[in-house]
């Protein structure tokens, strides 16, 4: 029986990696308000890699895997400059607008290119069972380089997230803009990497729900950092040994098990006696 | 001349779909609620997709009839779409801290992966997986926009009467400094008509259109205008001038009129922002 | 101007006319049929039928996925003239539906004269046996890739020029002459043209489809083994028979019905949901254990996952085109085939 599952120590060895960074930037993300966002980010990335076939380049080139970066972090760039003191249109509805346009646009080329079909968002899909160590490695080195950017500012990035439910800036708009920027590249070329391993939904549950879980019962950066993490990578594990044992399809089950854990919670919350 | 009785269908359906939605979209983005309706139609299409199956089960393999538009998924649909309205109502609490929209999302999330598990064990037609995406503006006939407008008619009606009591909720949704009696209730009855008018929205658009009517329409109103009344206007104008273009343009360059429709509801927010930016300056 | 000027140039225009009236005539009588087919498998085989007579266009280009295709208006105006409509006739075409209804052409809907259901009469692979429903097929109704497998394609010849001379009766000779050389030309392709010579088509294929050709072929004729004389696609896909190989999706049933080759296993049976855990560990210690060496992937798919599972289990992926026109140098049914041998072939050691 060990061996048999021994197959299954890279898929579990990349949820502890993906747990992990996407729990620390789903708080960041929930403090912000800007859900979505990885949705949109994943539907960019594959407008860009569809741009990039259009421009001739071969599938499985490199050239390819540029054009998604590259154009994700464009569109990204532009994303963090609309942060303003006043916004007539908050930025998730920003970002529902992008994602809201890139899909038209992926529609449109769609048909233009052999297999188009495969970039629209619905049908981007990705098994994290099939992972192998050397993609895990190449993500281990990608995140601990974010990671030492984020311990860097770490303040900083706090700092804004926190003041973003809040009407007052916390630093002077140009300021405030590069550190942005700097955020949310790290954080698109997480998704870039990431989406394509696990498939979309399970990046955007790792991504809200251990948050959510933990944000419940307390505001501690701390707290809800070390949390989520836990839940997260507990979540995936969990999830991988019941599609094992219930012959479930695997991501659908991690996302299932690890969404009605916060919606199970939030009730408790509810019910408690304040 | 055949293009005119091509498109009028169309055309009316869409303004159909922009008037609704310009509405409830100047409330979605008051709320901040901004991915709700796919969440609501991916719950609803959850409630048809176990329909079809509770079906299939019953009946043996009767696999032709293309159960989707039985009156019994409708029914499922609508009673999804009631449990989550009530679940989003209920989660509006000053006990919550964190923003609904965080939970909007993962429902959405588990309502489509749940889809694909029971689709998987327990369904045999592989329906829904490529599901409603665009939708089919240009295929609908007058019987589904005849059912989209009474649907509108009735929604619309609702709202009319309570307006005052709509506005003020989703006024001061974030703040939460309303003193109404039955907020709850209201914010229920909000999100299930809501709802309703999605599921009727999303079989004619599909999904992508009905989020860009709610969105891109009420953003450039809420650029133009701060009055409920002059955005709606404003929204359904525009609205109703980018569908004869974005439709005409779809027949000539022969592509889907949806994917049309947005991109060039897109260039006009664009227009928007960078005239009201020049206003200020 | 003269009396006889005036007489002349009348009759001039009144014969003139006449010669361009009878122009016209032979013109509308002889107007070629608008066909349009789901697949573009379908059109190039009723091209071979009805050559000149017809203009035959399709719908779903070679690369796409054949179950989703987004609508284009051209779709519904092309169908609104058209005359003949070939499909499928299983459930794979689900995007027609709103197609048809849309183009309100009486003469192609389900039941008319002008709709043509090519499966009619294919021995149909897979079909879900009632009650069973744990496999949960995708396609309750059996495999309905049905291009893949040639034998198919004589009876698709024969309902499309059903449809033909149905609609069009006045040529019914010249359709099934031409049917006839399409399906003695797949033939040949198959089996080599001696065999043909010797057994007959018709018999061939029966003893193919029955699974009792082989045994047969061991039989002496004039001196020597009848498998001595086999050609065509047969003979040079015996190098890969009875060979066990893995398939993404199961797109090619009848392929490796005809050809012998032994799928074993699907990664992803059912588009758009992925294998769970158990069905993972069961592929990988499948293609281990029975040391196989590649995964046929349609080239609709995207590239990343069967990269991921290459990289997982050491197999190869190898992406083939599932129609006509699917790559550049392949624009019909035979070219088709002989490209997926070859590239078998060559990859299968």
């Amino acid at each position: 029986m060990l061996d048999n599952l021994l197959f299954l120590s890279a898929p579990i060895a990349a949820c502890i990696l993906f747990a992990g960074i996407l729990s620390y930037f789903g708080n960041h993300i929930l403090s912000r308000g800007i859900i979505f966002i990885d949705i949109a980010i994943a539907q960019i990335a594959a407008l860009g890699t569809m741009i990039g076939l259009l421009l001739g380049f071969a599938e499985e080139s490199f050239s390819i895997d540029i054009a998604s970066y590259l154009f994700t972090l464009i569109v990204i760039s532009a994303f963090a400059l609309t942060k303003f003191k006043k916004q007539r249109i908050s930025q998730e509805a920003i970002i529902g607008i992008i994602y809201c346009i890139g899909l038209a646009v992926a529609l449109l080329l769609a048909e233009k290119i052999p297999g188009g079909s495969n970039y629209i968002s619905k049908t981007i899909t990705g098994n994290i069972l099939w992972v192998s160590w050397t993609q895990v490695f190449y993500c281990l080195l990608l995140f601990l380089g974010i990671a030492a950017i984020h311990l860097y500012f770490r303040k900083q990035f706090v700092k804004i997230s926190d003041y973003a439910s809040k009407e007052e800036l916390a630093y002077s708009l140009k300021r405030l803009r590069l550190y942005e920027l700097v955020f949310y590249i790290t954080f698109g070329v997480v998704i870039v990497k990431t989406v394509p391993i696990a498939g979309i939904f399970l990046v955007f549950i790792l991504l809200v729900a251990p948050t959510t879980a933990i944000s419940l019962f307390t505001n501690n950066w701390k707290k809800r950092l070390i949390w989520s993490w836990i839940i997260g990578f507990l979540g995936s594990v969990i999830g991988i040994y019941l599609s094992y044992s219930f012959n479930i399809s695997n991501g659908p089950c991690i996302v299932c098990l690890l969404g009605i854990l916060v919606f199970v919670l939030a009730f408790i919350k509810l019910l408690k006696k304040a | 001349m055949e293009i005119l009785e091509f498109m009028l269908i169309p055309f009316i359906a869409c303004l159909l779909l922009i008037g609704s939605n310009v509405y409830f979209g100047i409330h979605v983005l008051k709320r901040e609620i901004i991915f709700i309706d796919i969440a609501l139609a991916q719950i609803a299409a959850l409630g048809g997709a176990i329909a079809m199956v509770i079906q299939q089960t019953m009946e043996g393999s009767n696999a032709h009839e293309h159960s989707e538009d039985s009156f019994f998924s409708y029914a499922f649909s609508l009673l999804f779409c009631t449990i989550a309205a009530i679940l989003f109502s209920l989660l509006k609490n000053k006990k919550i801290k964190i923003p609904l929209e965080a939970l909007i999302g993962i429902a959405y999330a588990v309502a489509t992966a749940a889809a694909v598990i029971i689709l998987d064990k327990g369904a045999g037609g592989d329906v829904h997986i490529h599901d409603m995406l665009i939708g089919s503006i240009l295929w609908v006939g007058w019987d589904q926009v005849l059912k989209l407008a009474i649907t509108v008619g009735i929604i619309g009606l609702f709202h009319v009467i309570f307006r005052k009591r709509f506005f003020a909720l989703s006024d001061y949704y974030l703040t939460n400094d309303i003193k109404y009696k039955n907020k709850s209730l209201w914010d229920f009855l909000f999100y299930f008509s809501f709802g309703i008018l999605i599921v009727q929205a999303v079989q004619v658009g599909g999904i992508l259109t009905v989020f860009a009517f709610l969105i891109i329409p009420a953003s450039i109103s809420s650029l133009l205008a701060s009055r409920w009344y002059s955005r709606i206007l404003i929204g359904l104008g525009i609205g109703g001038i980018i569908t004869f273009l974005g439709l005409y343009f779809s027949w000539e360059l022969d592509v889907p009129c949806s994917p049309v429709i947005i991109l060039f509801l897109g260039i006009v927010l664009l227009i928007s922002l960078v005239i009201t930016r020049l206003k200020r300056n | 101007m003269k009396k006889s000027t005036i007489k002349y140039s009348v009759l001039v225009t009144l014969i003139t006319l006449f010669f361009i009236n009878i122009q016209q005539k032979s013109a509308f009588a002889k107007a070629p049929l608008k066909i349009i087919c789901s697949f573009s498998d379908y059109a190039t085989i009723a091209q071979n039928i009805v050559q000149d007579k017809g203009v035959v266009e399709f719908i779903a280009s070679g690369e796409q996925d054949p179950h989703f295709v987004p609508p284009k208006p051209s779709f519904a105006m092309r169908l609104k003239k058209a005359d003949l409509w070939i499909t499928t006739g299983m459930d794979l075409e689900g995007w027609s539906t709103t197609l048809l209804d849309k183009a309100r052409n009486k003469k192609i809907m389900d039941g008319a004269i002008g709709f043509v259901s090519v499966s009619d009469g294919i021995n149909i692979l897979h079909k879900v046996e009632k009650g069973d429903r744990t496999e949960g097929d995708v396609h309750l109704m059996g495999n309905p890739h049905i291009t893949t497998g040639p034998l198919n394609w004589k009876h698709i010849a024969h309902n499309i020029t059903i449809g033909l001379m149905k609609v069009d009766p006045e040529n019914a000779d010249f359709y099934e002459q031409n049917r006839d050389a399409f399906c003695h030309k797949v033939d040949v392709s198959l089996f080599g043209e001696e065999l043909v010579n010797i057994l007959g088509g018709e018999t061939l294929s029966n003893m193919l489809e029955n699974k009792t050709l082989f045994t047969f072929l061991e039989r002496d004729y004039t001196g020597s083994k009848l498998s001595n004389k086999l050609g065509g696609w047969l003979k040079k896909a015996l190098p890969f028979r009875d060979k066990k190989i893995v398939a993404y999706h199961k797109n090619w049933a009848y392929f490796s019905e005809t050809f012998g080759l032994n799928i074993i296993g699907y990664i992803e049976p059912k588009p758009g949901i992925p294998p769970s855990a158990k069905h993972v560990q069961h592929m990988i210690n499948l293609i281990k254990e029975q040391d196989i060496k590649i995964m046929l992937v349609a080239s609709y798919f995207e590239k990343k996952s069967p990269q991921m599972i290459e990289e997982k289990t050491g197999i190869q992926a190898l992406f083939l085109p599932l129609f006509v026109n699917g790559i550049e140098e392949v624009e019909n049914n035979f070219q088709l085939v002989d490209y997926w041998i070859d590239q078998i072939n060559k990859n299968i050691k």
